[in-house]
Parts: structure tokens; sequence; C-alpha cells
């Protein structure tokens, strides 16, 4: 059984996948979340990220019920279950997305074990041989990048996540 | 916000909880005049306005930790799932937000700072 120190940052569209579609991968582990089965990470960056996507006028219009108040609960209760840097103490470079640089330098300044993501770049990263995925790989050596729905394969089991 | 509650006094009774009155300071300069520019702009006192805030920040933090995600989004979830949207249009929704975030981020950088 896995001790429920596991620390992961999640990108932004897992955490919109994980809100609205209640059947999903992204849903599951982020229930996981909430019961404590993980540590999910965050800082300031990556809050304002969230932020900033939830409130955006073209998701307002497809979900008028995410409301500025909802959004604002939201950010809440991120912070009330996950662990929170206001801005990691590290700089990591990352020139092919410069926005992915937020979820990078999370997970180096808060020693995070895994990194969620959809992001083809992202998840590529590891194995990359650019100059990024050696610094990757020197910065982040036992970090897994993955999808949600790889993640609970691999350790959906082993957390007991429903 | 705990690191700027020096206080708490009570008048009255000591079971009573409506009329207590809460110190607050180190309150950057800066942020005390915001507050009070905010104040004028709303109508009322800096200390209506702080009390509103306080009452509003107090019922966001207890709904955060009384209710689930599953709860709170339950309308959402619902109009998702009745909408027929695939989660790949979720991430094409997403892509573009982040997209427009990073822009305005970057305007907002470059920008030339005022003089003082």
């Amino acid at each position: 059984m896995l001790q429920p120190s596991l620390r992961i940052v999640i990108d932004t569209n897992t955490l919109l996948r994980g809100l609205v579609s209640a059947s999903s991968a992204a849903a599951r582990i982020r229930r996981a979340a909430e019961q404590r089965v993980f540590i999910p990470l965050l800082s300031k960056p990556v809050l304002d990220e969230y932020r900033a996507v939830l409130l955006d006028e073209a998701i307002a219009k497809r979900f008028p019920e995410i409301t500025p108040e909802l959004v604002e609960v939201t950010i809440r209760r991120l912070r009330f279950i996950g662990d929170y840097s206001r801005q990691p103490n590290t700089r990591f470079r990352y020139e092919r997305d410069e926005s992915d640089q937020r979820f990078l330098e999370l997970a180096i300044g808060l020693k995070a074990t895994h990194i969620l993501s959809s992001d083809k770049d992202l998840l590529s990263l590891p194995q990359s041989q650019t100059d990024a995925g050696r610094r990757f790989r020197q910065r982040l050596p036992d970090v897994e990048v993955m999808e949600a729905g790889d993640f609970l394969r691999k350790y959906g089991n082993a957390l007991a996540i429903q | 916000m705990q690191d700027v509650l020096k206080s708490v006094k009570r008048h009255g009774s000591p079971m009573s909880s409506a009329s207590s009155t809460l110190q607050v300071t180190g309150i950057a300069r800066k942020k005390l005049h915001a507050l009070r520019s905010q104040a004028k702009a709303a109508g009322v006192t800096a200390e209506i306005y702080a009390k509103q805030l306080i009452e509003e920040g107090v019922s966001l933090e207890q709904q955060a930790r009384s209710r689930t995600f599953d709860e709170l989004y339950a309308p959402a979830q619902e109009r998702f799932r009745k909408s027929g949207m695939k989660e790949d249009e979720l991430n094409t929704l997403v892509d573009a937000a982040r997209a427009r975030h990073n822009r305005r981020r970057r305007h907002h950088h470059h920008r030339p700072k005022k003089k003082a």
C-alpha cells in the first residue's frame, strides 16, 4: 500500500475536467485529493491561472453556473486541501511553452512526485533530448508526468481510488 | 489574515457573539488606502466595508471547508453531462482561456511603469 505522501501538481485542463466532468478520470483523482489520499500542490501563479481560466468569458458562457463566488470558493477549497507556496523559490526556463513554467517551478519548489497533465509537450518532457528535457531530468529525476487516466491505471488500486 | 488579527474583545455577556469587536493592526498603508477608496466607492464607511469583507470571507471559507467539489459543481456537471460535450472540447476551451490569461499577463508585465 502506498503511503499518502504523493505530492501532485495538477494542470488547469485536468482541474477543469475534474470539476465539471463527474465521471472522468480527473474527477476521480480530484475526489481522492479531497479525501486526503494525496497532496495537491499550489502556488500563487498556478492559482492565478486556475482563477483566470475558471472566470474566462468563454468558460462562463458554456458554464454560467461557474460564478465568481464559486471560483473564489474553489480557490479556497484547493488551498484547504493542498500545500501552498506563494512563489516557489526556483526558476525553470521552458521556452517551448512559458506558461508551463509555473507548473514546473511549482513541482521543483514543493518537491512533487507527479505532474498530471494532458499537454503533449509536458508529457514528453521527461524523455525529451532537448536541453529542457535534460534539465527536467536533472531537477525532477523522480517525477512522473502523466495523464489522469494513466495515473489511475498505475496507482488507482494501490491508493484505493474509487 | 491570522497574522494581522492581534486581539479580540467582547462586549457584554461572554456568551454573546453579536457584539464582538476585532482590532486589526499591521495593515500595509497601501492596502488601507485601497480599503478606504473601495469603501468610499461603495458608499459606506471603511469600518462597515471591512466588516462586510470579513463576513464574506468567513462565509466563503466555511463553504470551501464544508462542501465538496461535487456538491459545489453539481449544476455545472449536470450541464456538461446533458450537453454531450467531449473532454477534448473542454481542453480546447481551457487552452484558449490559458492563452488569453498569458497574453494579459505579458501585456501587464511589459506595460511601462508610471513615474512616481
